[in-house]
Order: C-alpha cells, then structure tokens, then sequence
C-alpha cells in the first residue's frame, strides 16, 4: 500500500513538473527578444499611406500601412509596414539587396552579418530610429518600382517602436504621429478605455454586444475589421433576428464584419461591435 | 485566418482581432504608457 502510494505521488509530481516547465517552455517561446529600438528627437510626425493589394480579387484597397523613412545616403523615400501585431521591426533581405546595387553609398551600413542588420538606422518623421540586431526575413520582390513615388517597402515597423511610447494613426488625416505623450488637442475630443501590452502584444478593451472584450489591434492585417470566435460571434446575433450570412472577408467562417458603433460618453469605450445586418 | 492566428487565439486568451477598418475615417490613439487607448469619432 505504502508503495502504491509513493509510485502515485511520484507520478503526481512528475505531471506537475512537467505541466510546469512546459509552461515555461511556451511562455519563453512567445515571448519577444529583448526591445533593441530607440528613437531620437520625438514627437515625430508624418505621412500615413495604404498599400492597395490590386491582385486580390476584389481588390483591396487598405492591404497595408506605410509610414515613409529616410536613409543617410540614400535619396530614395522607402517605407516600412506598419505591424502592431508583430513584437519587433524586421527588414526583407530582397530588398535590402535592390537598395545596395542601385544606392552603393549606402555603403555597409544594411550589410547584413548572420541573417541581422547590425544597426539600422533610419530618420521617421523628423525622428531619428536605430534599431539594433535587426532581424532579417527572405520577403520581398527585389525589385525596385520604376516609378519613383510607388512605394518601396523594405520591412515592417513592429511594436517594439510602440513601448513606453505614443503612437498616433490619423487615418482621416492620412498622418501619423510618434511622441513621448499624447498631444493635448487630440485628447479633448478622443474617448478613451485600457489598453494593455503584455509581450508586445497591443490589447485594446472593446465592447461585443454589450460585454468588455480585449482584443488584438494587429495593423498589418488590415483586410478585416474584426475576427472573433464563434461563440462571441453568435453572442453577437440579436436576439430573434435571423442570422443573415456575411459574405467571407478572410478565413469563411470565423470571420464577421459588424458595425462600430461609436457614441460619445458611451459606458462601453469607444469600440462596441453588434451584430449588424449589411446593407444588401 | 491562418492556422497560426487560430491556434495563438484559442491560447493566449485573446478573443478578437481587430484591423485598422475600424478606425478608418478617425484617429486611434495608442498611449502604450499611459495603458490606454483613445478614438477620435469620424
């Protein structure tokens, strides 16, 4: 009995430990390196731009977010993605290589040692940005628009630009501003609720029918307006009204576009999705 | 939605994505160190 007893808390321990270092292993797996970005100069501000996606079909106007930087020695505007879903800026190797051939004064400053760039530097809206240890993903045409104002995207601006600071997209301004607080004017009129940052992840508390909900604002992803699960999506139906199929955005059956909803004063923030009926 | 996405939402807790489509026509504020976020109506 006594060594039944001793094998089954044997076991029991055994499973705990183990529960626990897989949790850790998983914790450590998702959580970022080390933020390795730092920015000069601020408040910066400057122009917002979209990326059209003109090969989808239809096509889809607001595929990305670019924010244009400045290279030293470069004398072409290249623009980065803006990515708040991902935790840190990356730089696509195709295009890192376009930019040397046509620019050699740039020199060794994108030379790229074990699959990073060492120090990236660039100028954002009046603000200088160096990112060290940046990492380096084969993407990109490698080809460099004929068109001098066609945009030339040789990354992704992730949310390690985000930390401890302010960032401002004014989509109806086309604008955006990076600075260390919030300009006064703009926090008049703005409403505000929580946001929360854990690992670099953005979390932004909205209402889904009436209950608070924390939800990913992931800007390089811009097809949809909102992904939620099935469940708090058919939470979302009012009740009696007949579901009424939504046509697909992204990924059929979890997806669903509702309306925003936003009222000044309103208890629940300023995002509250319900479920809506689309104009047919 | 990729499988990625799915799998990361279905563990971390999260429950929902949200897309800049939302916003679009206003202004987002993200005050990550004020932890709050702010919209300006459009």
């Amino acid at each position: 009995m006594k060594t039944l007893f001793k094998v089954l808390l044997a076991l029991v321990l055994l499973l705990v430990l183990s529960g626990i270092g897989g949790y850790s292993y998983m914790k450590g797996k998702f959580a970022p390196p080390a933020n390795q970005l730092t920015v000069a100069g601020l408040p910066a501000t400057g122009p917002l731009r979209w990326l059209a996606d003109t090969v989808a079909r239809p096509a889809v106007p607001h595929a990305g977010l670019l924010v244009p930087i400045r290279l030293r020695n470069c004398p072409r505007t290249c623009y980065l993605q803006v990515d708040t879903g991902a935790p840190y800026t990356v730089l696509y190797a195709h295009q890192l290589t376009a930019l040397r051939q046509r620019y050699p004064a740039l020199g060794t400053s994108l030379q790229l040692r074990e699959k990073v760039v060492p120090e990236f530097r660039f100028a954002l809206g009046g603000a200088q940005v160096a990112v060290g240890h940046t990492k380096v993903l084969v993407n990109g045409t490698g080809e460099m628009p004929a068109d001098s104002l066609a945009p030339f995207i040789i990354g992704s601006l992730g949310a390690d630009v985000l930390e401890g600071r302010v960032l401002v997209l004014d989509y109806a301004a086309s604008r955006f501003t990076l600075a260390n607080e919030v300009p006064a004017d703009l926090a008049a009129r703005a409403i505000f609720a929580p946001l929360a940052f854990p690992e670099r992840r953005l979390l932004l508390t909205a209402a889904l029918n009436g209950e608070s909900r924390q939800l990913l604002f992931d800007s390089g992803t811009s097809a949809y307006t909102l992904l939620t699960s099935q469940e708090n999506w058919q939470g979302m139906a009012a009740p009696g009204a007949a579901p009424v199929p939504i046509p697909p955005i992204r990924g059929a059956k979890n997806c669903c576009c509702t309306r925003w909803l936003p009222t000044p004063g309103c208890a629940l923030g300023p995002l509250s999705f319900r479920w809506a009926r689309l104009p047919t | 939605m990729n499988l990625m996405q799915e799998t990361l939402m279905r563990f971390s807790g999260l429950e929902g994505m949200l897309g800049n489509e939302p916003f679009v026509g206003g202004a987002l504020i993200l005050d990550v160190k004020g932890g709050r976020y702010g919209v300006v109506g459009r």
